[in-house]
């Protein structure tokens, strides 16, 4: 087990150097990547300036969920940008090189990569909400808040990440097609960085099955408005849940890719 | 070189666009789930809000469905990841080979993304209808509110085409194309008005939009669900001529100093 860690940290710390080497790369892309969230953000703000609420949401909660999408994006792939090239791997043959190896690959292909944008997202939630608070005057959270925020934002990480493996994974079924892969994460993202509260049983059967963008960004903001145990315990158990469905179903498309090479 | 003869050389590139973008069905199919799960969600937006916060804008739930359906309909039908293709030749140095073409790389690009875009259009139309029209729960636009779309789409798609390929040159200035596509695109959503209508923005920002060419790709075509009066839809259709002359004035300047920086100093 600690050699397993150990041989994690030693793959996060070389995608980590690799930043080192190109920082203007690092900051470049942060940046645009906060610049382009806040456009995004500015449609909602624009939004709520004509419309107070829409059933009990309002801006307050959408600023809450943008931070929470945001950082949640951010911490995956920053970490296990990875999951994102199993279909550039599986096409062009280069996953070979994990599955030939002693351990699991699928922790090694995560970590095979980091996206240096994603740090802007993870800095784009405090600096979201101190904007927010401190220059609007919008009261978006209190500190009592922030211990729920940060458990919240881990197990909707995993969430994330677990979706993202999935999703990915079907590129073994599908010749390694990368952009229907894209096309499903790009779902994943619309999904949850938009307003689900109230919206019609067609989408919430979407968003608590499919594409379980609901655990991710819906649920977590309730809890934060209104805490009680049974939603959390939703979240907790759908957190294990997919990450469970992720690796069954990688580990189901490396049996069919390995039977296939064969 | 006459101009029949460029015309038939931006014809094939367009053909061979037109086949690309066919032979991808799985992307298509990709796209129709997108398109149909974006509207879904921003349907079910639009149903909550109260009809007394948007009445004073002159506007009704279900406008504001056709609108964004109409306005995501031309972001869909414009391939957008062609810039990708852009900073991979600009990286691997392939671009030397298009340019020694006796022929404008940016035109022929432009044309074969043309050819695609044709395909996702004529995909996505049908789709579109049914979508905005299930859930709107009404058909809001007249056959000659669709024709108008229809009439100013070819200029949307040109305009946001020549965007995306200046996003891809871009990795010759910025490290990556990538920033300029995300800061692009939002651009394109955010003052292009692609989720709401220009009269929900506060009139400075409105007024600061319609002084750039993103409101010509999206809210001009949006513009004709909305029940616009004809004055309005022809300030709206000339706003649109005159931002693509200036579009294709400013491509073919701007080619010239990508040419001076391929062959002087390739990519950042």
């Amino acid at each position: 087990m600690m050699s397993t860690l150990k041989t994690l940290a030693a793959l996060f710390v070389a995608n980590v150097r690799t930043y080192a080497i190109d920082k203007k790369r690092l900051y470049v892309m942060s940046l645009a990547m906060c610049l382009q969230n806040t456009m995004f953000f500015v449609l909602w703000v624009i939004f709520f300036n004509h419309v107070g609420s829409i059933r009990g949401w309002d801006l307050v909660d959408v600023t809450r969920m943008f931070g929470m999408v945001a950082s949640v994006c951010g911490l995956s792939l920053f970490f296990f940008d990875g999951l994102r090239t199993i279909p550039y791997k599986v096409s062009s043959g280069a996953i070979d090189f994990y599955i030939t190896k002693p351990r699991h690959p699928l922790p090694a292909i995560m970590l095979s990569s980091s996206s240096p944008a994603s740090l802007g997202d993870v800095f784009y939630a405090p600096t979201l909400y101190l904007l927010i608070q401190g220059v609007l005057g919008i009261p978006v959270f209190t500190f009592s808040m922030v211990p729920l925020f940060l458990l919240l934002t881990v197990l909707s990480t995993i969430l994330f990440m677990s979706t993202m493996c999935l999703l990915f994974s079907l590129s073994f079924w599908l010749k390694g097609n990368p952009r229907f892969s894209g096309q499903l994460f790009e779902m994943l993202i619309i999904f949850s960085c938009n307003v689900l509260h109230g919206q019609p049983w067609g989408v919430k059967a979407v968003v608590f099955t499919l594409i379980p963008a609901g655990f991710i960004s819906y649920l977590p903001i309730e809890l934060l408005r209104h805490f009680d145990w049974v939603t959390f315990s939703e979240i907790v158990l759908a957190t294990i849940f997919y990450a469970w469905l992720a690796i069954f179903i990688f580990n189901k498309g490396l049996r069919r890719y390995v039977r296939a090479k064969a | 070189m006459n101009t029949r003869h460029n015309l038939s050389v931006l014809m094939t590139a367009m053909i061979m666009g037109l086949r690309d973008g066919w032979s991808e069905k799985l992307v298509l199919l990709g796209t129709l789930m997108v398109y149909g799960v974006i509207i879904m969600l921003y349907a079910g937006v639009m149903r909550m809000i109260p009809p007394a916060d948007i009445a004073p804008l002159g506007l009704t739930q279900s406008q504001m469905i056709w609108y964004i359906a109409t306005t995501e309909f031309i972001l869909f039908a414009a391939p957008s990841w062609g810039f990708k293709d852009i900073q991979n030749e600009i990286n691997t140095e392939q671009v030397h080979l298009d340019i020694i073409r006796p022929f404008s790389p940016a035109l022929l690009r432009i044309a074969f993304w043309y050819g695609e875009a044709i395909v996702r259009f004529c995909v996505l139309f049908p789709f579109y209808i049914l979508t905005a029209t299930y859930f709107a729960e009404a058909f809001e636009p007249s056959l000659l509110d669709l024709l108008g779309i229809i009439a100013c789409a070819p200029l949307s798609l040109f305009m946001a085409l020549v965007m995306y390929y200046a996003v891809g040159t871009s990795c010759l200035w910025v490290v990556q194309s990538e920033p300029a596509y995300w800061v692009v695109h939002k651009g394109i959503f955010l003052l292009g008005a692609m989720i709401w209508p220009i009269v929900f923005y506060p009139d400075w920002l409105g007024a600061i939009s319609w002084f750039t060419p993103f409101p010509a790709i999206l809210a001009v075509c949006g513009k004709w669900v909305l029940g616009s009066s004809a004055l309005e839809l022809g300030a709206a259709f000339a706003h649109q001529v005159v931002w693509a002359v200036l579009i294709l004035y400013a491509l073919m300047k701007f080619e010239r100093i990508v040419l001076r920086r391929i062959q002087g100093e390739g990519a950042a």
